[in-house]
């Protein structure tokens, strides 16, 4: 079987490795990193000048300034920081419907392109599925939706497709409550936060994990996955009674006009609540449909939005 | 105004209309559909589906009026002018020759079909009340149709018919034409009968229209080359030989013929010989193919193909070529110890001696060849029969004088297989012979001249499907070991080996097969086989009992060229039909239909002419047909736009 790395031209992964994923805040981290942040650190860079305060390091004091005023000032100097990058990855049981029109298969595809745009940015990077079923184990028991350690080593990307390769989608979404327990797991490393799901729950729901990640601190980015059949879920359908891959429900309908234009009214307000939310709240939110172009998807629309530069 | 259908059972595809509503019924059914939420369906109003299954949109009634003129144009409607009352009413009688020939392909139609054609059209013309007999001439003349106009049913019966692969009997069919005319006339008709005969034979024309009787000649002359012939003549005295063929080609044409003749076991082929023959050449090839098993079905093929492909496949039969001839020895032990001596000499002549007192049950068993001396048979028997000197009051042949002497031979066919080599055979002395009253069945192989003039002194032919040959001089009164002698020794041996070889495997189409149980096999004509349960499988694998459960027997008539199997309780029989028919083969030189002896032209001349009248039918076959067509380019161009279309909902990935 082929991984999923393979599954990438040499072209698009020469392209992923020029660019970086993008953080509109920055963190103090323990690891230093590539990036100079503007918050004050320790690099060899100069940032500003502030005045001596007892007990800052006379190492830092500018003696040109005080030969000339008497007065102490100190020099502040620029952090080299490192971005930590969680990718989380919705593997609920309907990211595998409509069937055929793989919603989970470009997800994660999406998630190992990410990845490896961080790792050779040489940033941190951990991918993680998130979902309410048991069988999100591997072959040793071992929870999988601890997901992979923080890699950020190039050769990481080949754990994080075989973790990939491993995630089975199965069980109910508990989008507020998978994120809790996967902070919890995660520990307090605080970073960016990248959401791939097809969001289909309550928008409330969206609202509230959306929200713990960012009390937390964390840079969010959403990405909605949906298949065509979503946006046209009538072809080859007169009637018919349709289940919740995931809760069981069920609802009888009849393909009329009007029920085509309220499923499409449906959709549209159900995508636009999302998309508000998440401009109002600075959370990039970008929504990708698996018949257009990865690639295309990938270095155009992300890199267009702020995803990854 | 009168509206019909020339074909009712096309209406029967109105049943696929049920089939339409089914499809929609199922596509309208409840399904069940997984979804990946119904978050995006819940300010949907739920809709209980369950009364609302069928929902027809305007493709289904499109499709429906499709089915519809489908149905109509299969059911050939028709609308007609009424006629005038006042005319009386006309008879017509058909003639459908149904011979081989009428399969003879010219362009894209067969004469068979452009017959038929004439033939729709002719019973088209009739009004209602019109009488109408049809006679379809084939192996056996039949009134396929007799009555009143039923136009949808005389469409059927005419669509159902087929040309056979069998010599037609026009002349027969033409007496019952004949006889149908003369019956209207003893009924106090008075209007006379028209006579339509759709043939490929040409007419003289010499004022047919006048006289009421109208040829309707289809097809040209065409060049053919055919097999006419195809013989086994496996050596009954040397079973581990090969098994010779003779193939007979003849060129009915005007050019040379160049081609192959092949011949095949089955999907293996034997041997090929190309041939290469002058206008009007008839060639006998002999095809030794490597050893032959018992029932082996071997086919012989002409190529290329040519205008008539019937004749260019014959078909034969191997028969078991084992010989265990019976000699029945009624008047002492001389001809047992002559036979004795014979069977000695030849290997695979088994003799067997039936004693006088043995039942007539026990000699009917399985024995290939009887031979009887001085007597004849109690019952029948199974295989071909030799009798030598039989008594005056036999049932076989009836004899005019009791002996007639002195005696000497004459003459013999050459032509015959019990007539080869006899060179010498005059020169051998006769003591006397029996003279034998002529029969239809048997022709003299050997003549003997005596002081009451020239008479047969060894019959042959097949009686009842069985090869029989009678003697009528004492073969046991002649020493056969001088050399003298020789020729009535080889004579001897013919008989033998012909009553030996082939019998009752190969048939010409046409003939009757019907189980023979235990009536006179001549008064039939036909072969009489004798089976408890007797049934038949035709070259196209269809079965038919021969006889019913009451015991009421019905002739099958193999009108099909090909390999019928015989079957009872006891095993099966093979058997090879063959047109073999120079007459049907000959597509140069058809024959003057006025030459036939039995067509009674005077019988149609008499009675009052009744005035014809050219009415209107309108056939609406093509106008649905163009509707149909019209509609599907419709029905085509919505379903292609509804397919295109492009779904509501779709949006930009934005």
């Amino acid at each position: 079987m082929n991984r999923l790395i393979d599954m990438f031209s040499s072209h698009f992964l020469r392209r992923l490795e020029s660019l970086s994923v993008q953080s509109r805040q920055e963190f103090r981290t323990l690891r230093k990193g590539d990036r100079l942040a503007s918050i004050s650190g320790s690099s060899i860079e100069f940032a500003d000048y502030r005045k001596y305060l007892p007990g800052d390091d006379v190492r830092h004091i500018d003696w040109n300034i005080y030969g000339r005023t008497e007065r102490l000032f100190r020099k502040t100097f620029k952090e080299d920081i490192d971005i930590s990058t969680h990718i989380l990855i919705d593997a609920s049981r309907s990211m595998l419907y409509p069937r055929g029109e793989g919603k989970f298969d470009f997800a994660r595809k999406l998630a190992l392109a990410l990845s490896y745009a961080c790792l050779t940015a040489h940033s941190d990077v951990r991918v993680a599925a998130f979902s309410e079923a048991e069988n999100l184990r591997d072959g040793e028991g071992a929870d999988r939706r601890l997901g992979t350690p923080f890699l950020s080593r190039r050769s990481g990307i080949f754990a994080i497709s075989e973790y990939l390769e491993g995630v089975i989608p199965g069980g109910k979404t508990d989008f507020g409550g998978d994120l809790q327990r996967y902070l919890g797991r995660a520990g307090g490393r605080r970073g960016v936060i990248i959401i791939i799901s097809d969001f289909l729950f309550e928008v409330e729901e969206a609202r509230r994990g959306l929200n713990l990640l960012r009390f937390r601190n964390f840079d969010v980015k959403a990405v909605q996955v949906l298949g065509p059949g979503e946006f046209d879920p009538f072809r080859d359908l007169s009637s018919a009674e349709l289940i919740d891959v995931e809760t069981g429900s069920r609802k009888q309908i009849s393909v009329t006009p009007g029920l085509r234009r309220g499923y499409a009214r449906g959709l549209k307000e159900h995508l636009g609540s999302l998309r508000d939310f998440c401009r109002a709240n600075r959370i990039i939110y970008s929504l990708a449909r698996t018949d257009s172009d990865f690639e295309s998807f990938v270095l155009r629309r992300l890199t267009r939005i702020g995803v990854i530069k | 105004m009168n509206l019909g259908f020339f074909n009712a059972a096309g209406l029967a595809y109105l049943a696929t209309v049920a089939v339409l509503i089914y499809i929609y019924y199922r596509l309208r059914k409840k399904r069940r559909r997984e979804i990946s939420s119904l978050i995006l369906w819940k300010n949907l109003r739920e809709q209980i589906i369950r009364r609302r299954r069928f929902r027809p949109d305007f493709l289904f009634y499109l499709q429906l009026a499709l089915l519809l003129l489908l149905s109509l144009a299969a059911a050939r409607p028709y609308l007609r002018a009424e006629g005038k009352s006042e005319n009386p009413q006309r008879h017509l009688i058909l003639v459908l020759d149904r011979s081989a020939s009428m399969q003879t392909e010219e362009g894209f139609r067969s004469r068979w079909e452009r017959a038929r054609e004439e033939a729709r059209k002719t019973i088209r013309s009739l009004k209602r009340g019109d009488r109408v007999t049809l006679i379809g001439a084939g192996a056996a003349p039949a009134i396929l149709f007799t009555g009143e106009i039923d136009f949808p049913r005389l469409e059927e019966i005419v669509r159902k018919t087929e040309a056979t692969d069998a010599t037609g009997r026009l002349g027969e069919a033409l007496e019952l034409a004949a006889a149908a005319a003369g019956k209207d006339r003893e009924n106090g008709e008075n209007s006379a009968c028209e006579l339509h005969v759709f043939t490929d034979r040409r007419n003289s024309g010499e004022g047919a229209r006048s006289e009421r009787v109208f040829f309707h000649r289809v097809g040209r002359d065409r060049p053919n080359a055919a097999i006419t012939a195809l013989e086994i003549y496996p050596d009954p005295f040397f079973p581990s030989r090969e098994t010779p063929l003779y193939a007979t080609v003849e060129n009915f044409s005007r050019q040379s013929f160049h081609g192959t003749l092949s011949l095949l076991s089955g999907e293996k082929s034997l041997l090929h010989r190309r041939l290469e023959l002058e206008p009007g050449e008839s060639r006998t090839l002999r095809l030794n193919p490597e050893r032959s098993r018992p029932a082996e079905k071997l086919v012989a093929r002409l190529t290329p193909s040519d205008p008539l492909p019937l004749d260019n496949t014959a078909y034969a039969v191997v028969n078991d070529s084992a010989v265990r001839p019976l000699l029945l020895a009624p008047r002492g032990g001389r001809i047992v110890a002559q036979w004795e001596e014979i069977s000695r000499a030849i290997p695979g002549l088994k003799l067997e001696v039936l004693r006088t007192d043995t039942s007539p049950a026990s000699e009917s068993g399985g024995y290939p060849v009887h031979v009887y001396y001085r007597g004849e048979p109690r019952g029948e028997v199974d295989g071909s029969l030799l009798l030598i000197c039989p008594p005056m009051g036999n049932r076989f042949l009836r004899a005019a004088d009791a002996w007639l002497a002195p005696a000497r031979f004459i003459d013999w066919d050459d032509d015959h297989p019990a007539g080869k080599n006899l060179t010498g055979l005059d020169q051998v002395p006769l003591g006397g012979c029996r003279r034998f009253e002529p029969a239809s069945w048997a022709s003299p192989v050997v003549a003997a001249a005596t002081a009451k003039g020239d008479v047969a002194a060894v019959l042959c032919g097949e009686r009842g499907g069985r090869r029989t040959a009678i003697v009528g001089f004492d073969l046991a009164a002649l020493d056969l070991k001088p050399s003298r002698n020789r020729p009535v020794l080889i004579l001897l041996l013919n008989l033998l080996r012909w009553l030996c070889g082939g019998g009752g495997a190969s048939i010409r189409t046409g003939e009757l097969i019907t189980p023979g149980t235990g009536s006179d096999p001549a008064e039939s004509g036909g072969n009489r086989l004798s089976f408890e349960e007797p049934a038949v499988i035709d070259p196209q694998g269809k079965e038919r009992r021969l006889s019913e459960a009451s015991g009421n027997q019905s002739p099958f008539r193999a009108e099909q060229a090909g390999f019928y199997t015989l079957r009872d309780s006891g095993g099966e029989t093979l058997l090879a039909a063959n047109l073999f028919d120079r007459e049907e083969s000959n597509l140069l030189e058809a024959g003057l239909i006025e030459e036939i002896p039995s067509f009674d032209r005077d019988a149609f001349s008499r009675g009052r002419e009744v005035p014809r009248e050219e009415e209107k039918i309108f056939e609406g076959q093509g106008l649905f047909l163009s509707l149909f067509l019209a509609l599907l380019a419709v029905e085509w161009s919505l379903f292609s736009l509804r397919r295109r279309k492009r779904p509501a909902g779709k949006e930009r990935a934005e």
